[in-house]
This record gives structure tokens, C-alpha cells and sequence, in this order.
């Protein structure tokens, strides 16, 4: 069987340097390695860690070039890549939800009445999440891609109401927004490729099982 | 006005060596298979959407097509149920069976184009039909994995797997059927944290074993005594059996147990196995037990197979298969004979060709 290093994919930004600190901690070599650095690659005794767009990571993991990943729920929700999901690491947690303007919201009141929006506009960076959301609840909105700045949309008038990722709320109340409905709840995961999880599966599960006993303490 | 010259995503050309690899390759497994008694047949490549339908789990990337007379046809997505419908239909007769039978063709799917997943692939199997023996089940897993072994896969390794292990439990612990298919789902994707969610208190450490951790016969051991019902116990005891004989013949070191191994299609029903490489992401093999599927056609027969993706195949290849070089090229100022003398170079086994100046 395979005894090549382990190849791990981690994400630019916050998610990536928490991924490094669990990742020292239950013994692995991170020697050196930066997440926001030019450097691409690491090439350590063990293991060799790329870095790479939050979004691409579940990418790396699918064609196995890499074996595991950081990444979070809501990049593995929104891209639909073929990738194992191992372990829920708690951390980066945000969660995606429906928002509407305020006045509308006062208008409607609570709960929000959902379904008189069948076939309305929704603008979102996360066309599967909103796809997905809002078949199972029985509408077929039309859905319209933005790359950023997604709260616009509702308060010109572009769209009717908006699908993102809320933190904190702060974005949302500062452009007049409020969530009417949240989908789910996303947080950093461990992913590893179909095959390498089988093909390295001692490595990939012990490490695994230590980040795990870790996370419980 | 000029044409955009473009093909459709998800396939691709393959220019003279790609196609004389794939052809050498395709040839030399079922010259193998050959010898182990199977022998090559072809199905239509358009098959009736009834012969297919519900094979496979996911009937919305299937290529459908409408005849003039309205009856739906699909792109046959692979070719164990089209290999089904020929047993149903040719051979009806007890005294064909054990049957065994070789396919070498292309598949076709509207598979995740982003992933860049193929939407026409070559694959090559076999399929043995009438036996549900044990020596049956070897017999395919031996032609599987010498298919990597004697072909040049570099580090390859054969995951095994049996439905009556995971599946099977989770039938038994978990009574409600909604429950039963979602957790199902969650295992073929392989979701940890989720199933660690769903699963009920009284399963949740024996399925996540099953489906998070692999080994040897050590393994098959640790979890003999997950259940004591008459299926699983079966499958365990049929697995021990399977791997001693395996074990005897010399392949222990390149098989492993795994029961996250589930299979993509409906149809199949005991052993389960996929076939690995070093450095793609998808099994190159996959193959398992399908006892019931040519039931739904006719009468029943039971039935082993396994599929190889030749691509992947060529991809983890450690032999490097090279185009033949031009021996010669004929020149001669008299016409006819550079003919002549081509054709002699040619039945002494050589590649000639011709100048094709006329002068």
C-alpha cells in the first residue's frame, strides 16, 4: 500500500492559521509553514501542506492531490464536491440565512411567510445553498449570482430578499437587513479524499481521532 | 462564417498514441480475461430507458433520447444492467450457466462538469453468472486484482467490502425507513459529522466504525461481534473464507476490508469491492455481487462482476506503452513497385509507407 506523505490542503486567512494551531498541537510538523506568506507550498519531513483559496480547497481534495483539507461547511455546501467529511472542528462558525429589509419584515411579521415569495427574486453569492433551501421548502425563486456586497441587492431593489453568510449580523443591520430565516449553520470541517481516506486510512484516522480528543478537552 | 471549434465538456479526443495505449490495454485485458474462460460480447450503446432506469442512483445525469416513435432511449450509463438484459434474453437455458462474459465499451453520464468528470468513458469487465459461491467471489477478485498486478498498476490496493455488513446493520438498528435512506446517503458521502448527528445512541459506535475505519483480517475480526444476526454473521464468515483463500494465493498484503465501501448502484446485493491507485482520486475497479438484478429482468440467477475505468486504469499505469515506430519509407521511381516492395516490408511484420510524390 501507499506509504507516500500526506498531502494537506489548507485555506488563505483565519480558517487556515486556526487549522496550523490544532494541527501543532496534536504533534503534527508545521514547521515554518505560513498560511498568508507568497509561499505555496511546504515541503516538511511527514508532510507537505498547499495553500490555497478557501473555495478551492474541497477542489484539491476531490482530485486527490491533496488528501485532507481544512475547510468550511459552507464551502463544502456550496461547491457540492465528492469529499469525505470527517470531523466538525467547532471553530469559524457562521451560518447562512435568509435576510430581507427590515420594513418588509415589520410588514409581514413573524414567522415570515416564505412561500408568498415563490418565484421572487433572491440575490446570493451561494446559488446551490439558495437552490437547495429554497426547492426543499417548495419555491423556485429566481436566483441571481452576485460576487460580493450581496446586502445591495435587497436595499436597491435588485432582489427581494438575499442568501449569505452571517457572522455577526453587523453587515446586515448597518444596510437595514434583517434575517428572517436561518438555513444552516456552518462551521470548519476536517476533508479527505475517497481514496486516500482508504488508502491511508490509519494516518488520516489517527490523526483524525487526536484532533478530535483535542477539540473534546 | 467559421465554426466555434469546440467539443462537448466532458470528453475528449484521443489522437494516436492515447488511442493505441487505450486499444493495447483494452486488448490485453480481455485476452486475459479470455483465459480465464470469458468470453467478449456487445450490447447496443443506446439502450431502452426501462433497462436501465432505477440501476442507478442517479437517473438526472443519465443522456436521454427520444426515438420517432416516442419511446424514450438512454446512453447506457454502464453496461452490468444492458449484460443483465442479455442473460434475460439469451440465455434462459440452464445448461448455459455458470456463464461468464466480457464487455470492453463506452459509458456515458452528465456527470459533475466542474469536477471534471468524464461524460464518456471506455471500461472494460467481466461478468460470472449462475454461481453464488465463494469460489465465484475469488475468482472475481483474483481477475481484478491481478488486472493491476500483471498489467503494471504501480502501489495498488482492493478494497473489500460486503452489503450485508453496513447496510445490513443499519436495517437491523434503525426501523424507521426515512431515517434508514438518509443515513444511508450520509454514508455514501461519507459524512462524519452529520451521521455522528443522526445516528440513534444504540448504532452510532458500531456504523461509525464501519464506515470510518479499514484494515486486514485483524479488523474483520474487531467487529465479527457487531451483530449476531444470521445475515451479517454470514457475510463475516464468508469474508474470513474469501480472504484465507486469498491470503494462501499470495495476496494479503494488497486487499483490505472496508465497509464504507457501499457501491453507487441500487442493484448490488453481497460482496463489494473497489479496486485503488496511486495518485487518482477514484477507484480505477469497481465491482460487487448483484444476486437480484437479472431477477427483476427474468428468472433469477446469481451474479459477480467488476468494471475497470481505463483511463484511470492507463493513468496508474507503471508500463510505458509507446507508438511503433514508421520502419520505412518506400522509394522508388517505378510506381508499382514501391508497392511491391511496401508490401514485402510489411509481411516481413514492419510499418512501411509509401512516398507518395509523383515522381
Amino acid at each position: 500500500m501507499d506509504k507516500e506523505k500526506l498531502v494537506i490542503a489548507l485555506p488563505k486567512g483565519r480558517l487556515g492559521e486556526k487549522a496550523l494551531d490544532i494541527f501543532s498541537k496534536v504533534g503534527l510538523d508545521t514547521k515554518g509553514v505560513e498560511v498568508e506568506s507568497r509561499m505555496l507550498q511546504f515541503e516538511l519531513e511527514d508532510v507537505r501542506y498547499i495553500i490555497c483559496k478557501p473555495t478551492d480547497v474541497p477542489i484539491f481534495v476531490e482530485h486527490g492531490v491533496a488528501d485532507i483539507g481544512i475547510v468550511g461547511k459552507d464551502t463544502i455546501e456550496e461547491e457540492a464536491r465528492d469529499v469525505f467529511e470527517l470531523l466538525d472542528l467547532g471553530f469559524g462558525k457562521c451560518h447562512f440565512s435568509v435576510a430581507v429589509p427590515r420594513e418588509l419584515s415589520e410588514e409581514l411579521g413573524t414567522p415570515f411567510p416564505l412561500h408568498l415569495f415563490n418565484h421572487k427574486r433572491v440575490a446570493t453569492k451561494f446559488i446551490n445553498v439558495a437552490e437547495s433551501f429554497f426547492s426543499s421548502e417548495g419555491l423556485q425563486m429566481e436566483l441571481i449570482k452576485l460576487h460580493g456586497n450581496v446586502e445591495l441587492a435587497a436595499t436597491i431593489g435588485l432582489a427581494d430578499m438575499i442568501v449569505d453568510i452571517v457572522s455577526t449580523g453587523t453587515t446586515l443591520r448597518e444596510n437595514g437587513l434583517v434575517e428572517v430565516k436561518e438555513i444552516f449553520e456552518a462551521t470548519a470541517r476536517l476533508i479527505a479524499n475517497r481514496v486516500s481516506y482508504r488508502v491511508k486510512n490509519q494516518d488520516i484516522f489517527a490523526l483524525s481521532q487526536k484532533i478530535k480528543e483535542i477539540l473534546e478537552v | 462564417m467559421k465554426r466555434k471549434l469546440m467539443i462537448p465538456e466532458g470528453t475528449r479526443d484521443y489522437l494516436q498514441e492515447d488511442t493505441y495505449i487505450q486499444r493495447q490495454v483494452i486488448t490485453e485485458l480481455l485476452d486475459e480475461f479470455l483465459q480465464w474462460g470469458y468470453h467478449e460480447i456487445k450490447t447496443p450503446m443506446i439502450e431502452k430507458w426501462d433497462i436501465v432506469r432505477k440501476k442507478h442512483k442517479d437517473e438526472t445525469n443519465f443522456f436521454t433520447l427520444v426515438d420517432k416513435t416516442g419511446d424514450l432511449l438512454v446512453l447506457r450509463p454502464e453496461i452490468t444492467a444492458p449484460m443483465a438484459r442479455v442473460v434475460a434474453t439469451h440465455f434462459r437455458e440452464l445448461d448455459n450457466y455458470p456463464l461468464r462474459l466480457a464487455y470492453a465499451g463506452e459509458i456515458f453520464s452528465q456527470g459533475s462538469l466542474k469536477s471534471g468528470e468524464r461524460r464518456q468513458q471506455a471500461q472494460v469487465g467481466i461478468e460470472l453468472i449462475g454461481s453464488d459461491s465463494i469460489i465465484s467471489d475469488c475468482e472475481v477478485l483474483i481477475m481484478a486484482l491481478d488486472s493491476m498486478k500483471k498489467r503494471g498498476v504501480k502501489d495498488y490496493s482492493l478494497g473489500i467490502s460486503h452489503m450485508d455488513i453496513t447496510v445490513g446493520l443499519l436495517k437491523e438498528l434503525v426501523e424507521n425507513e426515512d431515517l434508514q435512506e438518509k443515513i444511508e446517503e450520509l454514508m455514501i458521502n461519507k459524512d462524519l459529522v452529520a451521521l455522528d448527528k443522526i445516528l440513534p445512541d444504540k448504532a452510532k459506535k458500531m456504523l461509525l466504525t464501519l464506515v470510518s475505519i479499514n484494515g486486514s483480517i485483524e479488523f474483520l475480526k474487531k467487529i465479527k461481534d457487531f451483530s449476531s444476526s444470521l445475515k451479517y454473521v454470514e457475510a463475516i464468515e464468508r469474508l474470513e473464507t474469501i480472504y484465507g483463500i486469498l491470503k494462501e494465493l499470495g495476496y494479503s498484503q494488497d486487499i483490505f476490508f472496508d465497509f464504507s465501501i457501499l457501491g453507487d448502484f441500487d442493484y448490488y446485493t453481497g460482496l463489494l469491492f473497489e479496486g485503488f491507485g496511486p495518485g487518482v482520486g477514484t477507484p480505477i475497479i469497481s465491482g460487487g455481487r448483484y444476486d437480484n438484478l437479472i431477477h427483476e429482468y427474468h428468472s433469477g440467477k446469481p451474479a459477480v462482476g467488476f468494471a475497470i475505468n481505463v483511463d484511470l486504469y492507463v493513468k496508474t499505469m507503471d508500463r510505458k506503452i509507446t507508438l511503433p515506430d514508421i520502419a520505412e519509407e518506400i522509394v522508388d521511381v517505378d510506381f508499382v513497385s514501391r508497392f511491391k516492395k511496401a508490401e514485402l516490408s510489411r509481411a516481413a511484420g514492419n510499418i512501411a509507407v509509401i512516398d507518395l510524390e509523383d515522381k
